[in-house]
């Protein structure tokens, strides 16, 4: 394939998947900023497969691993300044040129899943926004579909114990 | 409203969180001048990791930088480096086809010629130089080893220290210095006296009958005269030379044993470099 054909199918990807995977690096760091450049490297390192001609017969879930694996490796460098904190010290997670709204429904929809485990949230984003059944979220976190399982009922029953349903 | 589709939605709520417009846009745009600058290219690999953009050939090695022209400036500088000024001063002693002459004409006598600051400093260097190149076409010759590639090397190399003498001898010249001029064409013509046998050779081998130096010498009667007097000093470099001939039979012996030692060296340096690069 030729530089352009190949452009016309990374920016395809980037429109397509792009929002799910800020999502899903929101879930990871929960700093907007943050999340953005991770968006960027993740698409970026998926060029440099594009380029190399190396086959990849999911781009989707290659694009999560790739991101789960920058997220691993962001918790190693850098404690994460966790949501709360951010909130208690009046910061607010800035994005840029983000609209009032924008930060606010961040806030909303980051005040749902704040106080959850980092692994539940995962999991649960995966499964209920994003569609994935077990056996693909098992691939992307690198875990046995078995234990993805267990997890994902673990994590709707907290939820719901947290949501008086 | 059952309590999973109720804990769905709420968790579905989450599907808000996207990229601001301005952001997506800036994004976009990285992305595209990113794939742009590292675009798709034959046999170019670049890994995750920056450290390996450029990876080294399969069987390169400071050896096989010798076998392209290319890289020889670059060999070159290595050898000084590595070998300090002592391979600068050691090359001065080579000659064509010695594997440190390229040192002594790029490297030393460049220099040489930076540090000679004034038209006439450059004459007399450029002069020097010339004979220099005759002295060793005679060495050369009396090994037995001038062939028609370095003759040809070699005249090409006194026709250019010849002219650039003669051009700085010039403005030289007009600096009125004209004690400097003259001094230097006497230089040049007792050199080509001194060393009018070869230049001869050489000659023959340039340009046939029509020597290129015969243009750049000035006064022809005095080379007359020079072969006149030269007759003598010939008998003594012909007894010199038969003697020299046997030395140089045994040089010419060494040199092949080291030669082909050199080669098959190589050989299996290079075989043994692929076969592990093949595992």
């Amino acid at each position: 394939m030729n530089q352009e054909n190949l452009e016309k199918v990374f920016i395809k990807t980037f429109s397509e998947y792009g929002d799910a995977i800020f999502r899903f690096c929101m879930m990871k760091v929960s700093n907007v900023e943050l999340a953005e450049d991770m968006t960027q490297e993740v698409f970026t390192r998926y060029w440099q497969y594009l380029r190399n001609g190396k086959e990849m017969s999911n781009a989707r879930s290659f694009l999560y691993t790739i991101a789960n694996n920058l997220a691993k490796d962001w918790y190693k460098k850098k404690k994460t300044v966790s949501l709360e904190a951010q909130m208690e010290s009046g910061r607010q997670p800035q994005g840029e040129g983000a609209s009032p709204e924008t930060l606010a429904s961040y806030r909303e929809v980051l005040n749902i899943v704040e106080d959850m485990e980092d692994k539940d949230r995962e999991v649960l984003l995966l499964k209920h926004v994003e569609g994935f059944d077990p056996k693909d979220i098992a691939e992307i976190l690198e875990e046995t579909a078995n234990v993805i399982s267990v997890r994902l009922n673990r994590a709707t029953k907290r939820l719901q114990q947290k949501l008086h349903v | 409203m059952n309590h999973h589709d109720k804990t769905t939605k709420y968790i579905n709520d989450l599907k808000n969180v996207k990229l601001s417009d301005s952001s997506r846009a800036r994004i976009e745009t990285n992305l595209l001048e990113y794939a742009r600058f590292h675009s798709v290219k034959e046999g170019v690999r670049i890994r995750e990791d920056s450290r390996y953009i450029k990876q080294v050939p399969p069987g390169t090695s400071l050896f096989n930088l010798f076998k392209q022209p290319q890289s020889m400036t670059a060999a070159i500088i290595a050898i000084v480096l590595l070998a300090g000024g002592g391979t600068s001063f050691a090359a001065e002693a080579a000659v064509p086809g010695d594997f440190l002459y390229p040192v002594k004409t790029e490297v030393n006598e460049n220099i040489k010629s930076a540090f000679a600051i004034s038209a006439e400093a450059e004459a007399k260097l450029q002069a020097r130089l010339a004979e220099e190149r005759l002295e060793e076409a005679e060495e050369l010759s009396a090994r037995g080893e001038l062939t028609a590639e370095h003759a040809t090397e070699l005249g090409l190399r006194i026709k250019a220290h010849t002219d650039a003498a003669k051009e700085h001898g010039v403005k030289a010249g007009t600096d009125e210095q004209n004690d400097s001029v003259m001094e230097i064409r006497s230089s040049l013509e007792g050199a080509f006296r001194t060393h009018a046998d070869v230049l001869n050779d050489l000659n023959l081998n340039v340009s046939g009958d029509n020597g290129i130096l015969d243009v750049n010498i000035g006064s022809h009667t005095d080379a007359d005269a020079t072969v006149e007097g030269d007759t003598t000093t010939e008998t003594d470099s012909n007894t010199n030379d038969e003697n020299a001939t046997s030395s140089v039979e045994i040089d010419a012996a060494i040199d092949g044993a080291v030669d082909t030692d050199v080669i098959d060296a190589d050989l299996e340096t290079d075989t043994a470099v692929d076969s592990s690069l093949s595992l």
